[in-house]
Order: C-alpha cells, then sequence, then structure tokens
C-alpha cells in the first residue's frame, strides 16, 4: 500500500517539470553560476601572490553547506509547496484519497520528499565541486591531495545537517499546506519561520549561551550549524553535535507526523 | 440481501453557529447491490454530502454510512468502488494516459487496461494529450475512466454526462447501461438530468433539505401517477364528468383514476353522448414525480 502510493507519488512528481526545475534543479544551477560569477570577479580583480591550493572535498562539503542558505530553501520550498500544496489547488485530493489511505498518500509526499531533498545536496555538492574546478583551471589554480581541509566524520556531518535541515523546513511547509491548503503559505511562512531564526541567532551570536544545548534544541537553524561544525567556532563542542544532530530529527519527525495525523483527519468537503 | 450502499440515522453539519448548514438530517437508505440506482433532487439537497461520507472524504456529524458492507472510509471496500465527484479535476500537467496510470498504480494495480478504457469513454485520440486543455466533457470522459480503471465492484457517479454533447451523452448512457448489465457493476448516480435517469436507472431515491422522500423501482415511481389520456369530444362533458379529477391537456384530458374505475368511466361518458377518440394509460415521467417527491413544484 505506501509501496504503490511511492510509486504513484514520485510518478506524479516527476512529471511537474515545473517544480522539479524551480524545486530541486536550479538550487544546483544557481550555486554554479554564483562559483563562475566570483571566478570571473575574482580573475578581475587578482591578488599578488600564488594561488591557494584546491581541495576537492572540501569544495564538496562547502557545497553541503549551502543547504542552509536562505535563497536555496526558498527554492526547495517551491518545489515542496507543489507536491503538498497544489493537490488542494487543483482538487485532485478527491481523486486519490480513495484509492489509498491518506496516511499512506501524505507519508509518500514526505519520502519522495527526501529523496528530493538528497538530490538537492548532491546537486549543490556537483556544482560547488564543478565550479571548483572550472576555476582552477581558468586560475591555473594548484590541486591540493584528496581530502584536505576535512575529515570524513566532517563530511558526514555536513551531509546530515544538509539533509535534515531541508527535510525540517519541508515538512514545516507540508505541515503548513495540509493546514492552510496554500501555496503561498506553504512558501512564506516556512521561509519568515527561517528568516526570523537566522535575525535571531545573528543577534545572539554576541551572547555567551548561544551554544547551550536547550537554545541548539530549539532552534533548527542553529543546529544544522553545530552539526556542521560552524558552531564550534561559536563556542559549542563536539558533544553538542549529538543535541543538534537529535533536535533535528526531532524537528523533522515530529512536523512529519503532525502533517500526517491533521491530513488523516481533514475534512476534504472542498479542497 | 447485500448492499452497495447503507445510510443509516446519517447527519452532516457544515459549520456551526446561526451560519451552520444542515445538508444531510437523519438520513436513512439502502441501495442494493446490481444495476443502476439514481440519486435524485435540487441542488443542496444532500447527493454529493452523500457520496463524499460514503467516500470517507468528510465525516458525519451523526450516524453511519457503510460502503459495500464496511464502514465509509474502509481501504479495503474503498479499493472496490470507484468514484467520480462533482466536476472531476486532475494535475493539469499530466496526460490522459499519464493520469490514469498514477491512479491505477495509487490503486495498486500492476497492470491496468488503459489503452481500454480510454477506448471505452472515447479519449484514445487525446490519450497522450495533457489534461491542462481538455473540455469540460473530456474530463467528464477521464473522470468515468479513471472511476473504472481498478474494475471495481461498484461506481459513484456525480453528474456523469454534465457539460457533455448530446452524442457523448448517449455514449456515456450506454457505457453506464452496459457496466450495469455486462459487467455487474452496481452504478450509484446523482443526476438532474431526469430524461436520463428514466432511461438508464433501475430504481431510484428522491432527496429533498437532507432526507429521503421516496425511494423504490423507477417504473413503480413513475406508475404511481399512472393516468388515463383521453381525447373526446365535448372535451367540456368529459372534463364535467371528472370533476377534480380531471385537467385538460391540449384537445385531450387526463383523468387521475385508477384502472378499476376506467370501465365505468368510459360507460358514464358514452352515456352522456361523448366520443371517445382514443384512451391510454400514460405513465408520469420522472420529472412529475421528481417535482412531486422533492416538492420542487406541482405536481401537475
Amino acid at each position: 500500500m505506501l509501496l504503490d502510493a511511492l510509486k504513484a507519488e514520485s510518478f506524479r512528481l516527476r512529471q511537474d517539470r515545473a517544480a522539479v526545475f524551480w524545486g530541486f534543479i536550479f538550487p544546483g544551477l544557481f550555486i554554479f553560476g554564483l562559483a563562475m560569477l566570483v571566478t570571473v570577479v575574482g580573475m578581475m580583480f587578482k591578488t599578488p601572490g600564488p594561488p591557494k591550493a584546491m581541495s576537492i572535498a572540501l569544495e564538496a562539503a562547502q557545497g553541503l553547506y549551502w543547504a542552509n542558505a536562505f535563497l536555496i530553501q526558498l527554492f526547495v520550498l517551491i518545489g515542496v509547496s507543489a507536491m503538498f500544496a497544489a493537490d488542494y489547488r487543483w482538487e485532485t485530493w478527491r481523486l486519490q484519497t480513495p484509492r489509498n489511505s491518506r496516511a499512506n498518500l501524505i507519508l509518500a509526499k514526505l519520502i519522495t520528499f527526501g529523496v528530493a531533498a538528497a538530490f538537492v545536496l548532491l546537486m549543490l555538492l556537483v556544482a560547488s565541486v564543478l565550479g571548483a574546478l572550472l576555476r582552477a583551471v581558468l586560475i591555473h589554480q594548484p590541486h591540493a591531495p584528496f581530502g584536505e581541509g576535512v575529515t570524513g566524520l566532517q563530511f558526514l556531518r555536513a551531509v546530515a545537517a544538509g539533509w535534515l535541515e531541508l527535510m525540517v523546513v519541508g515538512a514545516a511547509s507540508a505541515l503548513i499546506a495540509v493546514l492552510t491548503r496554500s501555496n503561498m503559505a506553504a512558501i512564506l511562512i516556512p521561509v519568515l519561520a527561517t528568516g526570523a531564526q537566522a535575525f535571531g541567532l545573528g543577534i545572539a551570536q554576541i551572547h555567551p549561551g548561544i551554544a547551550d544545548p536547550e537554545v541548539i534544541f530549539l532552534a533548527p537553524n542553529l543546529a544544522a550549524q553545530v552539526l556542521r561544525g560552524d558552531g564550534e567556532a561559536m563556542g559549542a563542542g563536539f558533544a553538542n553535535a549529538w543535541w543538534a544532530l537529535a533536535s533535528l530529527l526531532t524537528w523533522a519527525t515530529a512536523l512529519s507526523a503532525a502533517t500526517i495525523f491533521l491530513f488523516s483527519r481533514q475534512e476534504l468537503s472542498r479542497e | 440481501m447485500s448492499f452497495a450502499l447503507q445510510a443509516d440515522g446519517l447527519s452532516k453539519t457544515f459549520g456551526s453557529g446561526p451560519g451552520a448548514v444542515k445538508a444531510l438530517d437523519d438520513f436513512s437508505l439502502e441501495i442494493p447491490r446490481g444495476g443502476v440506482f439514481g440519486v435524485l433532487g435540487p441542488n443542496g439537497a444532500g447527493k454529493s454530502t452523500l457520496f463524499r461520507l460514503a467516500l470517507g472524504l468528510i465525516r458525519p456529524s451523526g450516524g453511519q454510512t457503510r460502503l459495500l458492507e464496511a464502514p465509509a472510509g474502509d481501504p479495503g471496500a474503498l479499493r472496490r468502488v470507484g468514484s467520480m465527484i462533482e466536476s472531476p479535476r486532475f494535475h493539469p500537467y499530466l496526460t490522459a494516459r499519464q493520469t490514469l496510470r498514477m491512479l491505477a498504480t495509487l490503486s495498486g494495480m500492476t497492470n491496468p487496461d488503459i489503452d481500454g478504457w480510454l477506448r471505452r469513454v472515447g479519449l484514445s485520440e487525446a490519450a497522450d494529450r495533457r489534461t491542462k486543455g481538455f473540455s469540460v466533457g473530456m474530463k467528464q470522459r477521464l473522470g468515468l475512466a479513471a472511476a473504472l480503471i481498478t474494475r471495481p465492484e461498484a461506481v459513484i457517479l456525480d453528474e456523469p454526462t454534465s457539460g457533455m454533447d448530446p452524442s457523448g451523452i448517449l455514449e456515456i448512457r450506454a457505457l453506464i447501461r452496459e457496466l450495469a448489465d455486462r459487467d455487474g457493476v452496481t452504478v450509484i448516480l446523482a443526476s438532474h438530468q431526469l430524461d436520463e435517469v428514466q432511461r438508464v436507472c433501475d430504481r431510484v431515491a428522491f432527496l429533498a433539505r437532507g432526507k429521503v422522500t421516496a425511494s423504490g423501482p423507477v417504473d413503480a415511481m413513475t406508475g404511481a401517477q399512472e393516468r388515463l389520456r383521453l381525447t373526446a369530444t365535448p372535451q367540456a362533458v368529459v372534463l364535467e364528468v371528472l370533476g377534480d379529477r380531471g385537467v385538460a391537456e391540449g384537445e385531450a384530458v387526463l383523468a387521475e383514476v385508477s384502472r378499476a374505475e376506467a370501465p365505468d368511466l368510459i360507460r358514464a361518458l358514452a352515456s352522456r353522448g361523448v366520443d371517445i377518440v382514443e384512451a391510454r394509460w400514460v405513465g408520469a415521467d420522472l420529472e412529475r414525480a421528481y417535482l412531486f417527491h422533492t416538492g420542487s413544484g406541482h405536481a401537475a
């Protein structure tokens, strides 16, 4: 049953080319374009001395860090709203809900989004690495030995932080889509929430208690930064990475569960 | 007797407070399996609400609904029922073929006869066109195919011929009859086209203000209004003999008499020197029964 819903949802999403392009492919293209722009600007204002060696592993990890960017999340939310809110807009729930259980239908969307989020991360990684390779060719940048600048654990933390942060944002958008039945709300409200967190984080960075476990647990945006390792620069130790992981997992699970619960009980008198 | 749909003391209120709308009120109905069952009533009578409750799209305020003898919303029963509720809507970026494939996959079908159903509803040529450009009639046809793609035991169709051209209506009418007669599918049909219902349905129920006002075989519903149509001269004498049981209809007179009373009436008219040109029984059409049972007008 869930497998049927998963197959149907992934088939449907693959045909929704506008949502796939803007939501899940464009973030990678945007980062690649940005890398090219930075390279061109760097060539125009070249600093004296030999260029720094380029580490592919570090570039790959830095590509994953882009999952935290406001603009990248905004594009991903366009894809999420097309997955969760469009069925209200098109009034297509009544076509689907009698064919499978509601829990399966919404869970299939959440799982499909999980795959899409992993695809976005891969696109960001590939875009960052390709951009770095092209830059290296254009400015004759030497290559550092593979793996220099980032450990395997740091890379894993970057993957987990990027994916879980996108899942939290996606699940929040899904919940808002079910609550409001509105495409626009499913994009704007998570964007505002992320913006508010980022703003709060910016102000709080001057506060010594910023990396306290309870703050990390309550703010998924901060948790993602701590899990990635940015938090260590703000005084959060490695031990806090577990708090950050627990925070992101809890937020993603709780928001997903709330979405499933609400959709299962929702009246579909008019989508 | 087994039932396709049962409603027992069902009620549904939308909203709360003074603006609340009672769509169904202590509503009870049993629709047997087999044949075509018409659900008739004016707008707001509760037809679509009944269907949405049966399909688990909304929850009742009271009472219960059973679909194929399982509680409303039961996934196992729902998989054996096809449905088309109100104007069918589709994902605009999917083609007709992709829509059916997606819906069949969702229902767990591995090898659906997509081309066969597209042919049966007359959409073969538009199979690979996106539904975004479909006319209302084409969407109705695709909605029918979507309801039938899983080869259901029962199918709920809400206004299936709405927006179709006359030839399309005839095709769909024939398809509905074929589903019931050849494929053994129970068809539950809501329609405002009473002529269509009379031609295609075996049984009907009339709904008004959220309640069932009458239910039974189509023949019985129309036969209850049977009248004797007399073409006779002088018409004034016929009307005088019948009193308030007769009404003029052009040159003829419609007489509200039973078959047992008819011979005495003919004799009485003959004794008064009335020349009877023609006398025949006319069943009132479903329209008159509809107006009578739904209180939408006066049965003439």
